[in-house]
């Protein structure tokens, strides 16, 4: 079954930063295994490096220590052009402050992924179509982000995150500057790409009822996976 | 949206910024064209003194004539190459008020003393062999409209023609370039035989000789021993080395190239100053915006000619318009000045130059930036609020 297909396989992750001549330790000897399709939910305090384990499994981070497989892969062996490569094809980041860009309409934004692909005008317009279609936002295509909703901003910025067909995508607390009305629904649409298109989705939240949309839940603590509950 | 529309975006995106930045690009390359092309004119007009030549006239002022068979016992001494004579025609076309440099002259000696007179070789056969041919130069020809084979009539303020009257018949047979290496286009030469046999009086005499010298370090030498042959006779001379006066003239062109080359660089560092900090600015506040980039897989690589490629892109489009606004305004200038500078000219080397320091300018200005972008750690960039 495609459900146990493991996709992420992280051995003995450590990622230390220096202050001075302390070292923090943020994430200490981590082990945790995700499998295609899943939906987890990443908890735990302010500052018990839940972005920094994201940011180690997006391949934008390296940590000091332990491997990271992506399907069977190290990332943390590949050569920084390599793992551009591979972000671009493997990875879709969607960020609490959704990060588009201000002079470009919401087409446009989508698109940007696809610059870097041998695409065509044409396919990239078609794609980035399809992708606003998915996030339900066809009618606001020629909308500058000042022009749209912070809900429809983040749904854009799901739309660029799936633009790719990643298997993989990494939500750092989504609806964190969203009410609730708004969160409800982009939790939903998180939750159909995870069940409708079968992406695996790594998502940050504080929030209890939003860990609900997940299979998985599981929070940090010193430096290490604590709970790990599923259903 | 492409590659080449996002650069663009991204230049349009602070348009004020984007169009006062390439305006001051474009503005530091109209100045540096325009001071090549004076650089170039100044520097001309020290090679149009022409070290390697004297000038003899007649004793007592240019307006007393001398007479035609000096050529020879000048062409005798030592360290002359040859002499040639001309005589100041005193003519105008239409408008009385409007002197023209016409002089008559002797060809082949003309051709040596003027080697870097560029006629087009049939034309200078056809001028050869047609006693009331002209040779026109371009600057001339262009202000009146003249054609090679145009039949025109110049008068004469000073002589009249045998036929009666002061107007002289010419056909155009040549017309001279030569601006590139500083000669003046603005003048006009008729073969002195023509002159001499159609005038009313004054025959068999000329105006001044032009003497080519092998050394111009023999110049004083060679002047004294010409002005000694005439000594004593009706007819004194008085030969300038103009070597005083060309050592002067020099060192002060010297130093205006100098002070020419101080301001271009003053300029192009302002400019570079300007472009970086406008990109720099532009850089920091899209720290995020570059980390995401990155995030979706953009590389180091990727990273950094996306910020060259739009530094390169403003200054590349505003300092080449800034150059060919120069190029335009140099020909005009060229036009309005042609008497004074005749070396006033953009040439082909000088705009490639111009270009490659541009493309410098472009890289180097956008280096700083570029170069932040690529080294942009992008967990760190992203933790930043
Ligand atoms: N670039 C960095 N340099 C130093 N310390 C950092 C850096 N990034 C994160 N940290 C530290 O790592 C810890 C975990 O950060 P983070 O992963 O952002 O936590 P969370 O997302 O769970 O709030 C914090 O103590 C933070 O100060
Ligand atoms: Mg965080």
């Amino acid at each position: 079954m495609i459900e146990n297909k493991r996709l992420l396989d992280l051995i003995k992750v450590s990622r230390y930063y220096r202050k001075g001549k302390q070292q923090i330790k943020v994430l200490d000897q981590l082990d945790l295994q995700v499998n295609a399709s899943e939906f987890v939910a990443l908890m735990g305090p302010s500052g018990s490096g839940k972005t920094t384990l994201l940011n180690l499994i997006g391949g934008i981070d390296k940590p000091t220590s332990g491997q990271i497989l992506a399907s069977g892969q190290d990332i943390t062996k590949l050569s920084s052009v390599k793992l551009g490569k591979w972000r671009a094809k493997n990875v879709g980041f969607i960020f609490q402050s959704y990060y588009l860009m201000p002079h470009l309409n919401a087409l446009q934004n989508v698109e940007l992924p696809l610059l870097l692909t041998k695409f065509s005008a044409k396919q990239r317009r078609q794609r980035a179509m399809a992708a606003l279609e998915v996030v339900g936002l066809k009618q606001r295509v020629k909308h500058r982000p000042s022009e749209l909703s912070g809900g429809q901003e983040q749904r854009v910025a799901i739309a660029r995150a799936i633009v790719g067909d990643p298997m993989l995508l990494l939500a750092d607390e989504p609806t964190g500057d969203l009410d609730a009305t708004t969160t409800g629904e982009i939790l939903s649409l998180l939750k159909s790409l995870n069940e409708d298109y079968k992406k695996t989705i790594l998502m940050v939240t504080h929030d209890h009822t939003a860990a609900d949309y997940a299979d998985r839940t599981i929070s940090l603590s010193k430096g290490r996976v604590g709970q790990d509950t599923h259903g | 949206m492409g590659r080449p529309g996002f650069i663009f975006r991204n230049l349009m995106r602070h348009k004020a910024r984007t169009f006062m930045t390439g305006f001051s690009v474009f503005l530091a390359f109209v100045l540096f064209g325009l001071l090549l092309a004076l650089k170039q004119a100044f520097s001309f007009g020290v090679d149009l003194a022409g070290a390697d030549r004297l000038i003899t006239i007649h004793k007592v002022s240019l307006v007393q004539l001398l007479p035609i068979a000096y050529r020879y016992p000048i062409e005798q001494v030592e360290g002359v190459e040859v002499a040639a004579h001309f005589t100041w025609f005193g003519g105008y076309y239409r408008e009385p008020n409007n002197q023209l440099p016409v002089f008559p002259t002797e060809i082949d000696s003309f051709l040596q003393i003027y080697s870097e007179f560029s006629i087009p070789p049939e034309q200078l056969a056809v001028w050869r062999g047609n006693r009331t041919g002209l040779l026109v130069g371009k600057t001339m020809a262009d202000s009146f409209s003249w054609k090679v084979g145009d039949r025109i009539s110049l008068a004469s303020n000073i002589f009249e023609n045998i036929n009666g009257g002061n107007s002289w018949e010419f056909t155009i047979d040549g017309i001279f370039r030569g601006a590139g290496n500083g000669v003046d286009e603005f003048q006009a030469y008729m073969h002195y035989d023509y002159f001499n046999e159609s005038r009313t009086f004054a025959r068999d005499e000329v105006g001044w000789f032009l003497v080519k010298i092998s050394d111009p370090a023999d110049a004083d030498q060679v002047a004294k021993s010409i002005d000694q042959i005439f000594a004593n006779s009706p007819n004194e001379t008085k030969t300038t080395t103009e070597k005083g006066f060309v050592q002067a003239f020099a060192s002060q062109v010297g130093n205006i190239g100098k002070i020419v080359t101080f301001i271009m660089a003053i300029v192009l560092f302002s400019s570079l100053l300007v472009t970086g900090n406008a990109i720099a600015h532009g850089v920091s506040e899209r720290t995020a915006e570059i980390a995401v980039l990155k995030a979706m897989g953009y590389t180091d690589l990727q990273a950094l000619r996306l910020i060259l490629s739009e530094n390169l892109l403003l200054t590349l489009l505003f300092g080449g318009l800034g150059l060919l606004f120069a190029v335009v305004l140099t020909g005009a200038l060229r036009f309005m000045l042609a008497k004074y500078l005749p070396g006033l000219a953009l040439s082909g080397v000088q705009l490639l130059f111009a270009l490659a320091v541009l493309l410098a300018l472009g890289l180097i200005s956008g280096l700083v930036p570029a170069y932040r972008a690529m080294a942009l750690d992008v967990a760190e960039a992203l933790s930043r609020r």
